[in-house]
């Protein structure tokens, strides 16, 4: 780079040409976007930092109304893949991490069961 | 967790000048009814717990977290979102033309509720453009001022540093 660049563009304020649409509220997010049908998912998280799962009952959340699935760890097992790191350093160890916790949580937060219902509310209601 | 009471509510209120009628629950907070229930996108839930701000709307003057206030407590009152302040026509309000100058954004997520944020500080602490700027107009002038001496410590992404 030289001196005349790093002079005009380093530490300077650029105009850039998306900033209209950022600044007036009509930037375009993920969470914008509104399909016909569109369901809505809400994950129940384990309180505990290392937790052995005994049960993970469902009957209740399925049985609400406008809720239309409801899944536990066990019920994804061996269905989709694990969590793993995109960058592995040769020789690292990495343990298996399921996306939703089967048999033991190992964190506060982990994902212990997944509700999709119509409405936010409803899915956020009932994994609870 | 127990069942909500799932009555609902008839709000009105009006949005950038226009008077809008809904119906929602109890539980449903005003930055869902601008978003999901009006189609006012522009304002963001940036946290999920009231901290952000990037859901900020001035209520009735006064700049608010949206995210923190029922929908039926926003009956009556009188509201502007981000998508309420330029003047049209492919012009912007001072304050969102000086974020662009100062390219005080990036992925603009938070800017829409920052821009609020910062209208009512200027509103409560107006400080007098400097008389011998050239280029900057009096709005751009203000908030640089309010770069070096105010927002860096209320509004961190104001001095482009961080996103």
């Amino acid at each position: 780079m030289t001196e005349a660049i790093a002079t005009r563009y380093v530490g300077q304020p650029l105009r850039r040409r998306e900033d209209f649409r950022f600044v007036t509220g009509k930037g375009r997010y993920t969470d914008d976007i509104k399909a016909t049908g569109m369901l809505h998912m809400a994950v129940l998280r384990s309180p505990h930092a290392h937790a052995v799962i005994r049960q993970v009952d469902l009957s209740a959340a399925m049985a609400a109304p406008g809720v239309r699935l409801a899944l536990s760890g066990a019920d994804l097992a061996g269905k989709i893949g694990s969590i793993v790191p995109n960058w592995i350093i040769p020789g690292t160890k990495v343990p298996d991490r399921p996306v939703v916790a089967i048999d033991r949580v190992r964190f506060v937060g982990e994902c212990v069961a997944l509700v999709v219902a119509e409405t936010q509310a409803m899915a956020t209601m009932r994994s609870g | 967790m127990t069942d909500t009471d799932e009555k609902k509510h008839v709000v009105t209120i009006d949005v950038n000048g226009a008077r809008r009628i809904a119906t929602v629950e109890a539980r449903k907070l005003l930055v869902h009814l601008l978003r999901d229930d009006l189609g006012l996108t522009g304002t963001h839930v940036g946290c999920d717990t009231s901290q952000c701000g990037a859901c900020t709307v001035d209520i009735d003057g006064q700049a608010v977290k949206s995210c923190t206030v029922l929908a039926v407590m926003a009956d009556g009152s009188s509201i502007t979102t981000i998508e309420g302040l330029a003047p049209g026509g492919g012009a912007l309000h001072s304050v969102q033309a000086a974020f662009h100058e100062h390219h005080a954004l990036q992925c603009g997520f938070c800017t829409p509720g920052m821009i609020m944020a910062v209208r009512q500080l200027l509103k409560q602490n107006p400080i007098r453009p400097k008389a011998t700027s050239v280029t900057n107009s009096p709005a751009t002038s203000a908030l640089h001022r309010l770069h070096q001496h105010r927002a860096r410590s209320s509004i961190p992404c104001l001095g482009g540093a961080t996103p």
